[in-house]
């Protein structure tokens, strides 16, 4: 059952796995949480918003993977966008 | 299977060869004393000396054949192009209308839809209509090899200079992602069979927030444990919350 593949076949899927990806380091990564997420407004109702609390190893864990995508992305950038 | 043998239009008054113009009407898919009805009610016309059933071509004659349609004979009962339905009822010329049925009748409205309805629908057409592609493709791939991206998609090509636009997703960046979501299958499974157990890896809803904007500046936690009190380890200096 093979089929000719279209961008919008799996990019959503994709897309989804991505945001997976992000909770499944979140989970390995962080321990717990800190910190309201942005300076808050004069109208801001305050809310427990929290943020994440990374430690050393996770920092570097989550940079590295960070620019391993980025560095495959610049890799093969030119073959799929057609640069010359 | 076609055969060569075709059909023609004789005078309803010559009788000298009335055996060759005997056919049997076939509805399909029909019980015993059904009406035929006209654009919805299919059937197949065999004729009855030679057992071959009456058949067209999709498409009409060229020009120099004054686009007609070629009527031919099939000898397969089952091919299903050998069926018709009746797309408009004209007047014979003998004056004989049974139940006035050769007036021009306004078409009836077409009837709304839910969208439910129409939602099934589509998903229908969309599965008959894939489940009947058979043609194969170059860079056609199988489910299976999506979730790591071994193949991309052609999207242009130049022969002349040898250029071409190959749309690849970012493959490290799929492989990190099919290995978190296998690595997410595996603690939820793990965590799953755990629980079974009576054991506790992952500690249910536990939240500890810091509040950094007390006057005195030293953080004090808030936690909630959403199952258990007794296990809520929080912040430094606590109040437990329980919501259990």
């Amino acid at each position: 059952m093979t089929r000719q593949k279209f961008l919008h076949h799996y990019l959503p899927a994709h897309l989804a796995s991505a945001l997976v990806a992000g909770s499944v380091l979140n989970f390995i990564l962080v321990e717990t949480v800190n910190y309201p997420v942005s300076a808050a407004g004069p109208r801001t109702r305050l809310r427990p918003a929290v943020r994440a609390k990374m430690n050393k190893v996770a920092w570097i864990a989550m940079l590295t993977v960070l620019a391993i995508v980025v560095a495959s992305w610049l890799w093969i950038a030119p073959l799929t966008y057609g640069l010359t | 299977m076609p055969t060569n043998q075709e059909f023609t239009t004789v005078n309803p008054a010559d009788e000298s060869r009335r055996n060759d113009t005997l056919f049997q009407l076939q509805i399909i898919d029909a019980h015993e004393g059904e009406a035929l009805k006209s654009l919805s009610g299919h059937f197949k016309l065999m004729h009855m000396p030679t057992r071959v059933l009456l058949w067209t071509h999709p498409t009409a004659l060229p020009e120099w054949a004054f686009g007609q349609q070629e009527v031919n004979g099939n000898k397969n009962a089952l091919d299903k192009t050998t069926s018709w339905f009746v797309d408009d009822i004209v007047a014979d010329g003998t004056g004989h209308d049974f139940r006035n049925r050769t007036v021009h009748v306004e078409p009836q409205k077409a009837k709304s839809r839910s969208f439910i309805k129409k939602f099934v629908e589509l998903q229908i057409l969309m599965l008959q209509h894939n489940a009947g592609l058979t043609a194969s493709h170059p860079y056609a791939s199988d489910p299976v090899e999506w979730p790591f991206c071994l193949s991309g998609v052609s999207f242009w090509t130049d022969n002349e200079t040898n250029q071409q636009i190959y749309m690849i997703g970012n493959l490290l960046g799929w492989w990190a992602c099919a290995i978190a979501l296998s690595v997410f299958v595996g603690i939820v499974g793990a965590d799953m069979l755990a629980r079974r157990r009576g054991l506790d890896p992952i500690e249910d809803g536990e939240l500890t927030i810091f509040r950094t904007d007390q006057a005195d500046g030293q953080a004090s936690g808030i936690g909630c444990t959403a199952t258990r009190a007794s296990s809520s380890v929080l912040g430094p200096s606590t109040t437990s919350l329980s919501t259990s």
